[in-house]
């Protein structure tokens, strides 16, 4: 949220664009805070259309699970799975790839350029 | 004073999330956690059970910025686990796609989240319009270096971010030589902008000064990022094989991220530019020696936020020595490398924009992983962060909640510190009592 600016305000966003799996509750939870502020949810590349890679771990088998990873998975509030984004909110639009695929970027972000009146239809 | 806890919950202009928690009793930091809040992924376990022709793009995914140097250093650890040599040809072609990963990562930390500290504006988004104005003309000099950075990726290895040509043993496609006079020109003509950014870096006044160790790959014939030993700042050499065997695992209860030490000194250590332009400035390529001459002069530095004019030295370096290799380079029609599966351990140890990059590859009879470790910059410079701030703390703290939050941001910063390699790492909590 603050890659590039300190001052950021989450309310009244038109489109909220998303990008990541969800790993925890305190990340679900602030999809869910950015989804009640927004009128439109697109889903950003691999990660938040499909979970992967992060979702490996949802097949990892328990003889997988080390001493190391187990202590992660206890010490912070790691969620029981990786989500992908609409399992946890409901999503407009989808732009899959990774990396994203340009093209299908271009045609979404002018879809909502053209739906707030921002460009007129080319 | 009065005791007190700061708290920055979410670090900004940073490669992903992490905080800062300070607490201060008595006039003195007593406690201070540099917390990377990004979720683990747990690659290394992942890429278990697979066939080692798969995993170095897979691994590339560990992170968008510098994917070419988690593809590189991993596909380096394969060959070396199979017995591969590649041809010289690879090896200048990955020089040069590794001179474009590092033009526009550097630009991208150093113009987007550092340069609107020295601006004084909260983010680039606030960098005045009148193109008379400084502010203005160094961003817009950032799009034409970035955008450099990008297309010799491009056109070497097939994309900036998760690059489809290099594989196991050299490539899949060969870049189009016809396209290489354009990227000499706009080179050329990038130079001027690099340098106007380099006395930008130059000129900021910023100071935090600690000693520390620092560590970086040296290779004896020129500055290099791919190939040589380990060196430290008593010039202890160590080979890449045995780096790992030199570092102490620190478990760090706060964060998502690990920490190390290493043995052979008992202080903390830096890894990244600072510590490359420390150790490797006498290999610089002549012409960025000579017109970034009086840049030089300020190494070797112990002054934490010189890593951002080392950052900005090091893009002409990349620039200077990518004209080199486009200049020279005749083509051949090459095929990959590939040997018969065997089984075998081999290391990629490399300098990523942010310092040294470990991957070990363990590979069974059939060519399948059987163990594979990752070691990042910033989980190696995570302890020498916390030192860096603790000392920031106890020396300034006179100063007023909003000064102090500010530098210590600013700090962070200066390492160019990615959560996203870490978590495979910032909010700010300020304590007093």
């Amino acid at each position: 949220m603050t890659t590039l600016k300190a001052n950021n305000s989450l309310c009244g966003l038109d489109v909220a664009f998303i990008e990541g799996a969800i790993s925890s509750e305190s990340q679900a939870e602030e999809v869910r805070r950015i989804r009640d502020n927004a009128q439109y949810v697109v889903a950003i590349g691999a990660c938040a259309c499909t979970g992967k890679p992060s979702t490996s771990r949802n097949q990892f088998a328990s003889a997988q699970i080390n001493e190391r990873i187990r202590w992660y998975l206890s010490h912070f509030d790691y969620g029981k799975e990786v989500k992908t984004l609409d399992e946890v909110i409901r999503v407009d639009d989808m732009v899959r790839g990774c990396p994203m695929k340009v093209p299908s970027f271009l045609q979404t972000l002018n879809k909502y350029l053209e739906h707030f009146g921002i460009v007129e239809h080319a | 004073m009065p005791d007190r806890n700061i708290v920055i919950d979410t670090i900004a202009k940073i490669e992903g999330n992490a905080a800062l928690k300070v607490v201060i009793e008595d006039d003195v930091v007593r406690d201070l956690q540099f917390i990377v809040s990004d979720y683990r992924r747990f690659f290394a376990t992942a890429v278990r059970g697979r066939r080692v022709v798969a995993v170095p793009s897979f691994l590339s995914r560990i992170c968008g910025t510098c994917s070419v140097a988690h593809l590189f250093a991993s596909l380096m650890a394969v060959e070396s686990a199979q017995g591969i040599t590649v041809t010289e040809q690879t090896k200048a072609l990955r020089r040069l796609a590794y001179d474009g990963l590092m033009i526009r990562d550097h630009a991208l930390h150093l113009y987007f989240f550092v340069l609107p500290d020295i601006l004084g504006v909260d983010s680039i988004l606030d960098v005045s319009d009148d193109p008379e104005d400084l502010g203005h003309t160094l961003l817009h000099d950032s799009f034409d270096i970035k955008r450099i950075g990008t297309d010799i990726t491009n056109a070497v290895i097939g994309a900036a971010i998760h690059a489809p040509w290099p594989t196991v043993g050299g490539f899949l496609r060969s870049p189009d030589p016809a396209t290489f006079p354009d990227l000499v020109a706009r080179l050329e003509a990038v130079r001027q902008k690099v340098l106007r950014g380099i006395d930008t870096f130059l000129g900021w006044g910023a100071s935090l000064v600690r000693n520390t160790d620092y560590l970086g790959l040296r290779n004896d014939r020129r500055f290099d990022f791919l190939e040589g030993d380990v060196v430290n700042s008593n010039r202890r050499r160590i080979p890449q094989s045995e780096f790992k065997n030199y570092l102490q695992y620190v478990q760090i209860p706060h964060s998502h991220a690990e920490g190390y030490r290493f043995s052979d000194t008992e202080e903390d250590y830096l890894v990244g530019a600072l510590a490359r332009m420390n150790l490797n400035r006498d290999l610089l390529h002549p012409r960025t020696k000579d017109d970034a001459a009086s840049s030089l002069s300020a190494f070797p530095s112990n002054n934490v936020y010189h890593n951002n004019l080392a950052q900005a030295i090091e893009i002409l370096q990349c620039v200077d020595d990518a004209i080199d290799i486009l200049r020279t380079l005749e083509l051949a029609d090459e095929k990959p490398v590939r040997a018969q599966a065997q089984a075998g351990t081999g290391v990629g140890l490399i300098e990523a924009p942010r310092g040294l990059l470990y991957h070990m590859a363990k590979i069974d009879e059939d060519g399948v992983i059987d163990a594979y470790d990752v070691i990042v910059p910033t989980a190696q410079n995570q302890i020498n962060i916390e030192n860096d701030l603790k000392d920031y703390f106890n020396e300034n703290l006179d100063e007023d909640e909003e000064t102090l939050r500010a530098d210590a941001e600013s700090i962070v910063r200066a390492y160019d510190p990615c959560m996203s390699c870490a978590t495979n790492f910032l909010k700010i909590d300020l304590i007093r009592k």
